[in-house]
């Protein structure tokens, strides 16, 4: 999987540093997603997790969707298809190939 | 906080320099698509029960999936994004047989409404989750998170299985569901809050009952 050829998307943001040459909890918080989904450039990253190391409530937020991400997760891998679905795509598959074209 | 893990990925052999589609048999091809394709089949099927109402049906998607992967496969560009290009099959697919099953589309849209006010009032009554809850979640059975995400409409229950499930990249499912990248973003968003506002009224109903448990 190209894990690493992920398009940034900061263009959909209001700036990460404000006018002010602040961090704000707002533009943080609006990052949540892109930042546990990898989607975020690493000097933005950076500057996120700068601010959660001084921020709890921020903190609090982005804790919460990871706990809810990897939850997800958890409850959805490792799924086995049955034996039986696997021989009938074999069969499917065989069957196509056979057809001539 | 823990930074996410990156997801297993799993080494796909890159068989692009070997093949050559002009002059690729019938068998030869064959034996590529088994040997590249079914290694995904777990996965297509995990997706798939996620996304239909029971195990017949997922198979049945899963079916015709591979069939139209192999049908379609001499299209395939070796050594590009297989699993990818599996899961808009599988995805498509599911679309169709899912509108094909609703005859009346008013009355579904309405029972999607419902759903999503029913994901909203949640979140009103329990205004999301806070980390100290997070524990909590981590006792609910993997049936709640299920039962969780199939109140999901369809299109946020893709985007976040195929992010968070699969780990596909934002532009990876935007090629999936053929939907702007913009669009993934804001599935996911509205997808999560309704998610976390379903998770925190399970995660509060085991905590209580945990901490009257524990006073008494």
């Amino acid at each position: 999987m190209t894990g690493h050829a992920h398009q940034h998307v900061e263009h959909t943001f209001s700036a990460l540093v404000g006018e002010d040459g602040e961090v704000h909890c707002a533009e943080v918080l609006q990052r949540v997603n892109v930042f546990i989904d990898h989607e975020i450039d690493e000097a933005s990253a950076d500057t996120i997790r700068q601010h959660l190391a001084a921020c709890e409530p921020c903190l609090d937020q982005f804790d919460v969707a990871e706990a809810v991400k990897q939850l997800v997760r958890r409850c959805c891998l490792g799924e086995q298809a049955p034996d039986s679905l696997r021989l009938k795509v074999l069969r499917v598959v065989a069957d196509q190939a056979d057809e001539p074209r | 906080m823990t930074l996410p893990s990156t997801p297993d990925e799993v080494d796909v052999p890159t068989t692009a320099d070997e093949v050559d589609l002009a002059t690729e048999s019938e068998t030869e091809r064959r034996a590529r698509f088994e040997a590249e394709a079914m290694q995904y089949l777990d996965q297509l099927y995990g997706a798939a029960l996620r996304m239909a109402r029971n195990p017949a049906d997922a198979e049945d998607v899963v079916q015709e999936t591979y069939a139209k992967a192999w049908a379609s496969f001499h299209q395939y560009t070796p050594g590009t994004n297989l699993k990818a290009w599996l899961y808009r099959i599988l995805t498509n697919t599911y679309i169709n047989s899912y509108r094909k099953r609703q005859r009346q589309p008013q009355t579904s849209d309405a029972g999607e409404v419902q759903d999503w006010q029913l994901a909203r009032a949640a979140e009103h009554t329990s205004s999301g989750l806070r980390s100290a809850e997070t524990e909590a979640l981590d006792r609910l059975p993997d049936s709640a998170v299920k039962d969780a995400l199939q109140q999901l409409s369809p299109d946020f229950r893709m985007a976040v299985y195929l992010a968070d499930v699969e780990g596909f990249a934002y532009k990876e499912i935007a090629e999936i569901m053929d939907t702007p990248i913009g669009t993934v973003m804001s599935r996911l968003n509205r997808a999560r809050k309704q998610l976390r506002g379903l998770l925190a009224d399970h995660a509060r109903e085991l905590g209580m009952a945990q901490t009257g448990s524990e006073h008494r």
